[in-house]
């Protein structure tokens, strides 16, 4: 299920209202619910899927058990199960075909030809969220930061929880399952920042990324007919659709959880207003980049072991961070540049400790160009579009469709506007709602609706779907 | 705690009806006088002319840029639309009150047997269908629950059409400009090599793919029928015909679809190859064709039509 489908619309008023009729006290009565609710979420996309899920969930929860039993060598081989089985899900499901085509075209090149072929495998929806999650929970146990949870449907819903199953962000147990534990309480404040961050979150979807998509998609499909000015002006409308389209998505997703009685981390803190690569990687995907950086980064060795091994530590990091994203070598190159540029300037010294304007233009510059490897459809259509680049054939840029083209330079400025407010004022969206008092509230809340209404975009999946 | 949260939240969606309806109000207002542009300013022109016109030209893109009502022996107007198809043909053909027009729906092969049409593009009338309850007869049949979005929220009608019908009201004089709606193309010269570099580079003429095995599209099979039940309850003559491309389709797609119309008792024009030789000055892409060659067979479809 989308978040931006009817079906959505319907269905979380409906889940809301039984969850929230349930006594607060019958905390176990509530989980199941989320527990069925995220289940019916899920499983409206594909239902044979979801024993993916609960296969994954299961293998989690007795491991987690299993690895606090015992002490030693045991403990390291159920973390082995965990972390063989999670991996082997995202390897058959995301990666087979990814390596054969690779093997094969390596063979090829050399002129031999390998007896095996691809399969068609259907890549489940949300696959490298849930496994993530699940693993870091078996490791938390392993490090002994957390303890076990004997609650099998608290736990259930934890992998499961439908505002971050899809997409994430990518909750850790340590957050995440003790609130399930416990008693979620009603907040007047915590429903209208969760109110507020989801209509900011739809905004930023259905208003921004998906009228920019509808703009771009066609520059970016077949960038040989298109000029110079076209591919720029797709270049540079790529990286706000891609931020305003996670981010979107990960302000639903954090709203709704918080009209739930829950708190995930924040997901995004308004990473074009970086200085640095290393600053930009603190404020995009920061489930994502604290993740690698605590399960991968750190267990490398960090910056423990000098300097010649941090470079290579970050750049490990990130060439594994692209290949997260999907099975294309185009999301490896992606990674792994950002891994060489995290080293250079590391070596460098090229942070800043404080903001800096033209830092943040070069910063936005550089990520912009490497998002070129992210999109296009192939290392050959990269290399057209970065010939054009600098082709200097500049003339009048493809415009398509005038209304959405106006909706997407309308969009795009109200959008901007308000995350240059946040950035001057040092303001979180989390926790920005529960500031406005109700005069400015209920104005500013009916600005944004009728804004989505009147200028919503066709609904396109969520980019990050398909990781 | 929740009563709190609960007061703020009718607050709003009380706020919200009243935003909506006074949003509403005031582009309906503003839309009333704007006469130019696609989806708005096009429709308000259908609106004026419909009931005097005894041609009326419906379809797509390809119908506003290759059939000039100029060229028939008949007073007609032209109401191709962009990115429409015969959903949106047909939600306009049930608000046609004069008796005996002729009424020609351009389609192409593979819209009747495209398995993923879904008659979505009926819903650029939504705005339409709110002053025409046959209108909104015909897409609630397809689409009740944006009938009952748009009850709620009654400027949900004019979604994606603001920035552009604010653009044409501003530049209005609030007159009907005068226009038959045809809208052809002039390829500049860098367009035309452009479209000469692209020939060479994929050959004239692409055959367009059609699912196999060909089946007609449930939906579009049945506005065909609502279409020729709104023609035959207005004694008017409706004829679908497809008009030339440089996209070539197979001998049985196009068998198929002839005996599909025919089986209907419809009149069905296939003028897919209606050049014979190939003329780049004809065309401005290899789906639409330039003015010369809109020009050269909006006269031969007259003649078909009205001589013959």
């Amino acid at each position: 299920m989308l978040f931006n489908s009817l079906a959505f619309l319907l269905f979380f008023p409906l889940v809301f209202i039984i969850y929230w009729a349930i006594p607060t006290k019958k905390v176990k009565l509530q989980n199941l619910v989320l527990l069925l609710a995220s289940y019916v979420f899920y499983g409206w996309w594909d239902w044979r899927f979801l024993s993916l899920i609960a296969f994954s969930t299961l293998v989690d929860f007795f491991i987690g058990l299993a690895i606090s039993k015992h002490k030693g060598r045991k403990r390291h081989f159920f973390l082995m199960i965990s972390v063989f089985t999670n991996l082997g899900l995202l390897g058959v499901f995301k990666y087979f075909n990814f390596f054969i085509e690779s093997f094969l075209a390596i063979g090829e090149s050399i002129g031999y030809t390998p007896g095996f072929t691809t399969l068609n495998i259907i890549l489940p929806v949300g696959i490298s969220f849930y496994t993530f999650q699940t693993m870091s929970y078996s490791i938390d146990i392993y490090r002994k930061e957390i303890s076990p949870t004997k609650n099998f449907i608290a736990f259930a819903s934890f992998v499961a929880l439908f505002p971050q199953l899809v997409a994430g962000p990518i909750e850790r147990a340590s957050n995440l399952v003790p609130q399930l534990l416990n008693q979620r309480y009603w907040s007047h404040n915590k429903f209208k920042d969760g109110f507020f961050q989801i209509l900011v979150g739809f905004f930023r979807k259905v208003v921004v990324a998906d009228s920019i998509g509808s703009l771009i998609d066609g520059i970016y499909n077949a960038p040989d007919i298109h000029n110079a000015t076209s591919i720029v002006m797709a270049v540079v409308l790529y990286s706000f659709q891609i931020y305003f389209d996670f981010s979107g998505y990960s302000d639903i997703a954090i709203g709704t959880a918080k009209l739930l009685g829950f708190e995930f981390k924040p997901n995004f803190n308004l990473p074009y207003f970086s200085s640095s690569i290393t600053e930009f990687w603190r404020r995009w995907h920061i489930s994502l980049s604290s993740w690698l950086r605590d399960y991968l980064y750190i267990p490398l060795g960090g910056n423990r072991k000098g300097l010649v091994k941090q470079y290579r530590n970050l750049f490990i990091t990130m060439f594994l961070g692209g290949l997260w994203h999907g099975s294309s070598w185009n999301f490896v190159v992606w990674g792994s540049l950002h891994g060489i540029l995290l080293a250079v300037e590391k070596r460098f010294n090229l942070i800043p400790n404080k903001y800096r304007f033209f830092n943040n233009i070069l910063v936005f510059a550089i990520v912009t160009f490497i998002w070129i490897f992210f999109r296009s459809l192939s290392f050959h259509d990269t290399e057209i579009i970065i010939s054009k680049l600098f082709s200097f054939d500049y003339g009048k840029p493809f415009i398509g469709n005038i209304s959405i083209f106006a909706t997407v330079v309308y969009g795009l400025l109200v959008a901007l506007i308000f995350d240059t407010f946040l950035f001057v004022k040092n303001i979180r969206l989390e926790s920005y709602g529960s500031s406005l008092k109700v005069w400015w509230y209920v104005p500013i809340t009916c600005f944004i609706i009728i804004n989505t209404i009147l200028f919503y975009s066709d609904a396109n999946n969520f980019i990050y779907f398909q990781f | 705690m929740k009563k709190k949260s609960l007061i703020l939240f009718l607050m709003i969606v009380l706020s919200l009806l009243l935003v909506d309806r006074m949003v509403y109000a005031l582009l309906h207002s503003m839309e009333q006088k704007v006469y130019t542009g696609q989806s708005v300013g096009k429709a308000n022109l259908f609106n004026k002319v419909k009931d005097s016109v005894d041609l009326m030209i419906l379809g797509s893109s390809r119908a506003a840029r290759h059939v000039d009502p100029e060229l028939f022996p008949v007073s007609g107007f032209n109401m191709g639309m962009d990115g429409t198809h015969l959903g949106y043909a047909t939600a306009l053909m049930a608000v046609l009150d004069k008796e005996g027009q002729t009424i020609l729906v351009h389609i192409d092969h593979h819209e009747v047997f495209d398995d993923q049409y879904d008659a979505e593009d009926m819903l650029a009338l939504l705005n339409e269908a709110t002053d025409d309850s046959k209108m909104e007869k015909v897409i609630n049949k397809y689409f009740p629950e944006e009938i009952i979005l748009s009850k709620v929220s009654k400027s949900y009608v004019y979604n994606g059409k603001v920035l552009g019908m604010l653009k044409n009201y501003l530049g209005s004089t609030g007159a009907p400009r005068i226009s038959n709606g045809f809208d052809p193309l002039e390829p500049s010269a860098g367009q035309r090599k452009t479209f000469q570099d692209i020939l060479n580079k994929e050959g004239r003429y692409q055959e367009l793919k059609m699912p196999r095995p060909l089946k007609v599209n449930t939906f579009f099979e049945s506005l065909v029928e609502i279409a020729q039940k709104s023609a035959q309850n207005k004694r008017s003559e409706i004829i679908f015909f497809t008009s030339p491309s440089l996209n070539k389709v197979d001998d049985s797609t196009r068998a198929r679809t002839a005996n599909f119309f025919s089986a209907k008792g419809i009149r069905y024009i296939d003028d897919l190859d209606f050049f014979n030789d190939f003329d780049i000055d004809h065309w401005k892409d290899r789906s639409h064709m330039s003015k010369y060659g809109a020009e050269l067979y909006s006269k031969n479809l007259s003649t078909q039509l009205f001589l013959d």
